[in-house]
């Protein structure tokens, strides 16, 4: 597949993380020339580095600065290590795959990186469409970086203030719980998806889980003075309140939700 | 996120730093509970730090408050910003919690 001769670093301090991500590599592409050392190739730089944010002794900083804006940087991460995935884009990786790696990710993440041809041109334009698409595993650990990154694309793209850190914060943070706990039974091989349309007059956001759906429409109104003292039941009532629209698919898995900018 | 616990005259004074959500909102409750089972009875939950309560977080709040009821004691909660406040006003927990503007005033109100 491809072009021939890529050449793929792996920087990471983990030799077991190395040969797992050098075997599938190859598995790809037999043409990819795949190394643990920058000077593998006699000066030339990489065209794509995979950069273990669990390895404290990486730094994507350092790697953007010594490769250049041509080298393409992805940030390898897992639930140890999520909470650095919003400085490691921030500091110039265009993507992440998550660890244990999935072979279908890995295998989308090396098509863009062939398609793309830019080296280490974003291929999450956010700044000029508005789109914004994330896809984890389901673990609840995952939520809070999930929705400080869509929020912070909101307050960057579309609108700021209470809409964005109250309204699409917490209504996004309850449907991706309920996707991770209930859509998906927490399973990490399922994942969820999130397509956000963010743009100045409105941020529309849809989270697609692999459940087999659910039926949104049997819930107490958790407001009721008997309800009040009950530990669950908030979430649907929170989403419904703070997003100005609520849509769900046939299946019940995906929803979408709405939150208009102020005064629009 | 982090919770910080500490003792101001009897009371067990709990900051939350970062979020109170479904990720963390179980290791909240066990620490709090272990200050429950430790002979705590008065308890203070301080947000100034915190910008962030999700539905699992408040559900955490109120089921421990119910527990600290039940042998005796009080819960209330400090230093909402207004996006926390009117999460409170809006589920009607407000009128569940003694809530006060900053921790002093509620160390005060004990």
């Amino acid at each position: 597949m491809g072009q021939a001769g890529r050449r793929v670093l792996i920087c990471s301090g983990r030799q077991d993380v190395v040969g797992d991500l050098a075997a599938r590599l190859a598995g790809l592409d037999a043409a990819a020339s795949v190394a643990a050392r920058p000077d593998a190739w006699a000066g030339q730089r990489p065209d794509l580095v995979f950069i273990d944010l669990a390895d404290p002794g990486q730094s994507v900083r350092e790697a953007r600065t010594s490769f250049g804006i041509e080298t393409e940087l992805i940030a390898l991460v897992d639930g140890g290590s999520v909470d650095s995935l919003l400085p490691a884009i921030a500091a110039g990786c265009s993507d992440y795959l998550f660890h244990p790696i999935n072979e279908a990710e890995l295998r989308l993440r090396w098509q863009r990186h062939v398609a793309g041809r830019g080296g280490g041109r974003p291929h999450r334009p956010a700044g000029l469409s508005g789109k914004v698409h994330l896809e984890f595993p389901s673990s609840v650990g995952y939520v809070r970086h999930a929705v400080a990154e869509i929020v912070e694309a909101c307050e960057r793209l579309a609108f700021a203030g209470s809409r964005a850190t109250l309204n699409l914060r917490v209504a996004l943070g309850e449907v991706l719980a309920n996707a991770i706990l209930y859509g998906n039974d927490e399973d990490p091989g399922r994942l969820v998806r999130i397509d956000a349309d963010l743009r100045p007059g409105a941020a529309v956001v849809t989270v697609t889980d692999e459940g087999p759906g659910f039926d949104p429409t049997a819930v107490l109104d958790p407001t009721l003075p008997e309800n009040r003292d009950r530990s669950h039941g908030r979430g649907l009532f929170l989403l419904r309140t703070l997003a100005d629209e609520v849509v769900y698919n046939d299946r019940g898995n995906a929803v979408t939700l709405t939150v208009r900018a102020p005064c629009a | 996120m982090n919770f910080r616990i500490s003792n101001a005259g009897g009371v067990v004074l709990v900051e939350v730093e970062g979020e109170l959500i479904v990720g963390n909102r179980e290791e909240f409750k066990q620490i709090v509970l272990g200050q429950l089972d430790g002979g705590g009875r008065k308890f203070v939950v301080d947000f100034a730090k915190s910008s962030y309560i999700d539905s699992s977080g408040l559900g955490a709040l109120v089921s421990l408050s119910k527990k600290i009821r039940e042998v005796g004691g009080a819960l209330r909660l400090a230093g909402l910003n207004e996006d926390l406040r009117t999460l409170f006003d809006l589920t009607k927990l407000n009128t569940l919690f003694q809530i006060s503007d900053n921790r002093d005033l509620a160390l005060a109100d004990f």
